[in-house]
Parts: C-alpha cells; structure tokens; sequence
C-alpha cells in the first residue's frame, strides 16, 4: 500500500516544478499560494499548490506578464471555472426537477 | 515533412519587424493559452504559436528559417542536399512535447533541449511528476478505501533511450476526499535520471455522477420529493445519507424547495467536514379518484390561501 504525503517542503516544489526559490517567494508574496509556515524553510505547499504555481509559471513565460498580472489572471480564471462549475451543477439539478415533474 | 509558414502561424508579413511579431504572438498567445483558452484545440494551436515565436523572435534563427522558406516554401519539406541540422545529437526529451518535427530538422533537437539548461556533462535530472485523474464513487470517497491503479510512466533504458513503463500501485484514498482534491505520492513519477530522485505521482479525484446526491465542494444535496399533504402536516422521512438512512423532521407548513441541512453528513474532513443539504421537492399526484378529488374540493372551499395574493387585485 502506497503512503500518501500531503504537503512538500520548498526544496521539494523548486525540484518538482523546476522554478527557483527566488520565483517562488515572488509568487508568495504576490499571494497566488499561501503556504503554512512563517520563513521560506518552514513553507508546507498543499499538492493543489503545485499545479496553481506551475500554471503561474507558464502563464508568466509564455505571455511574458509580470507577477502580479499574473496573480489577477489566476484570480479570473479561478472565478470563471467557479461559475461554470456552479452553472453545470443548477443545470443538472434543474434537470432533477424537471425528470420529477414529468417522470410521474 | 510538412513545412511550417511560422509567419502565417502568427499572421504576420514576412517583412514585418520584431515589434509587430512580438505584438501577434501576445495577442494570440492570450486567446490559446491552454492555462486560459477553453477552445478546443487551443493546446495545438498555443504550440504552434510557441515555435513560429521561438523562431521568428531569434534574428539567427529567423534568418536561418527564412532561407530554408525560399528554397522550399509551398509542399513537403525537404532539406536541401548537405544541410545539417546545427544542434545535433540527442538533447534531453521533453515530456511536454517538444516543437514540431519540421523545427527540429532546422534547428536540431539539441537547440530547445537546452533551454531548460540541462548539462550534460554529468546529467542527473529529477524525474518528471506523473498526473492522473481517478474517478471514484461517492460513497468510495465519503468512507476512504483503497484503489488499484495502473499508469505508464517515462523511463529510459541502458542505452539512454526513451521508454515507457507500466506500473501498478495500491493507493488508499483518504476518507473525505472532494472532487478536484490532489492526491500525491512521493517518489511514485517518473525515475530520476542519474543520482535524481524519482519525481511524484499526483491523483486528480474526479466523481463519477451520482444518481442522488449533487456535490458541492465538501457539501452534497440531494433532493426529496413530497406529497402536498406531507408537506403541509409535516412527517419524519427516512432520507438516503452516504452513511445510511436517518430520519428527516419536515416541519408542518414547509415550502417547496426548503433546504433542511443535515450536519456533518457531507464530504471534507475535520473543521472543514460539511453538511448533507436535503431539498423539499412538493410533488403532485398525477391522478386523483372521485374521494381524493372531493377531499381537495374540501380544502379548496374550506381554505382562505390566496398563493397570488402579492400580484394586486384591480
């Protein structure tokens, strides 16, 4: 049986992402993740941390946007997959209720 | 080969300056970045944008693309007799899918290789972090079981080449799990290169539709359909919760689409535990009998609810 291991240390993100602590507390301090833990050392990222920053890096590369645009694009897309997520779901439950008034 | 017109790509003129191309890869680059785009086949097109860039941004590479574009332009590629790519050898292989065949004919494999920087004198690289998506069941992710999965993930072998490898791994879902929610296991990606250390296998808990219960984050609702009279005296209900039947106090009186919460009969763990809402649904009987139709004749003389009573009266 294969141990699950919530959150990685700094070290571990640089590594996994292949960004340098320095991007890192950029993105930080732009308040894109919020890691536990007061000083970069004792940062604890929860694993859905690591695809928000790897987003933010490609996002940052590829459209050559500074930080905090950056930071305001992640905000909207995450507002705009919040509200399509919430349509999907009246959607079905309007489908609920409308199969229970002409189920019957 | 297929030949790429990197100025079409972005559409631009072949004469234009760096400021206009720079202006065309922005423009598009914002409408098909896959992190942004919900197009279909945005991820194509973005990487089609990234190589037209990747070259025409560069005045060596450019100058280079542009000459093979006059020998060859319209039909397949062909390069011309004696031209050698000028990376050459195999660089590190990009998982994410490097550029096109036709680029690397121009510009050799080793040329975009090396932008991540890799050295290759003495090449060590963490492994590449492995992403599945594993659909579950409600009810598998409310009680936490365990779940066998298969996945390929990238290797190389003795000689250095590129492979793929199965593997099978037992992994216990944590109870409480949400949609969306990320599972990692350490050292389960790809194996390291070199001294690296193997990279991390991530699992994306996606569920499967429930015939019940619509999900919310760490919050379920699931509808109850009622008889008028139900809804009107009140009545326990026996209501469906992930952890079994309980019964369900409808007041007297209740509207329909009252939502009742059941606390703590939802998805999430600890503080972050949330709560089974149940929906009144007031459901007609299709047909009455001559008793039944009387017993409503009743109540509609007997009754002084005027369910229109805020529409004014002229």
């Amino acid at each position: 049986m294969s141990e699950t291991s919530y959150y990685l240390t700094l070290t571990e993100l640089t590594q996994s992402v292949r960004v340098t602590t320095d991007t890192v507390i950029t993105i930080v301090d732009c308040g894109i993740v919020q890691p536990r833990g007061e000083q970069p050392q004792q940062w604890l990222f929860e694993p859905q941390m690591v695809k928000l920053i790897q987003r933010a890096c490609r996002l940052q590369r590829d459209l050559e946007l500074d930080w905090p645009a950056v930071a305001l694009a992640l905000d909207l897309i995450e507002d705009l997959h919040k509200l399509r997520e919430e349509n999907q779901r009246l959607r079905r439950q309007l489908a609920i209720l409308m199969e229970l008034d002409t189920s019957l | 080969m297929e030949f790429k017109d990197y100025y079409k790509i972005l559409g631009v003129d072949a004469d234009a300056d760096d400021k206009a191309i720079k202006a065309a890869y922005r423009r598009l680059a914002r409408k098909y970045h896959p992190d942004v785009s919900a197009e279909e086949g945005a991820e194509d097109k973005f990487k089609e944008l990234s190589e037209a860039y990747e070259v025409l941004k560069d005045t060596d590479k450019r100058a280079q693309y542009d000459l093979v574009r006059q020998q060859g332009g319209a039909g397949p590629f062909r390069p011309p007799p004696g031209w050698e790519s000028s990376g050459g050898g195999a660089g590190g292989a990009e998982f994410e899918g490097g550029f096109s065949d036709f680029f690397d004919e121009i510009f050799g494999q080793a040329r975009h290789g090396s932008r991540q920087g890799y050295s290759r004198q003495h090449f060590a690289r963490r492994g590449e972090d492995v992403e599945l998506t594993l659909a579950i069941f409600l009810e598998d992710a409310y009680r936490g079981e365990s779940r066998t999965i298969s996945y390929e993930v990238p290797g190389f072998d003795e000689q250095g080449r590129l492979l793929r490898q199965q593997r099978t791994l037992k992994v216990k879902i944590p109870a409480g799990v949400i949609e969306g929610e990320r599972i990692r296991l350490k050292g389960q990606g790809a194996p390291g290169i070199g001294d690296a250390p193997a990279g991390d296998l991530y699992l994306q808990i996606r569920f499967a539709p429930h015939p019940l219960y619509l999900v919310e984050g760490a919050d379920l609702t699931v509808t109850v359909p009622i008889a008028p009279w139900e809804a009107a005296l009140g009545c326990k209900l026996p209501v469906p919760t992930l952890d079994g039947l309980i019964n369900l106090t409808v007041p007297a009186n209740s509207q329909n689409g009252k939502r009742m919460r059941i606390r703590g009969k939802g998805l999430g763990k600890d503080d972050k535990r949330g709560d089974l809402y149940a929906v009144l649904h007031v459901t007609m009987p299709t047909t009455a009998g001559a008793k039944e139709q009387a017993l409503w004749r009743q109540l509609s003389d007997e009754s002084s609810f005027d369910p229109r009573d805020n529409w004014g009266k002229s």
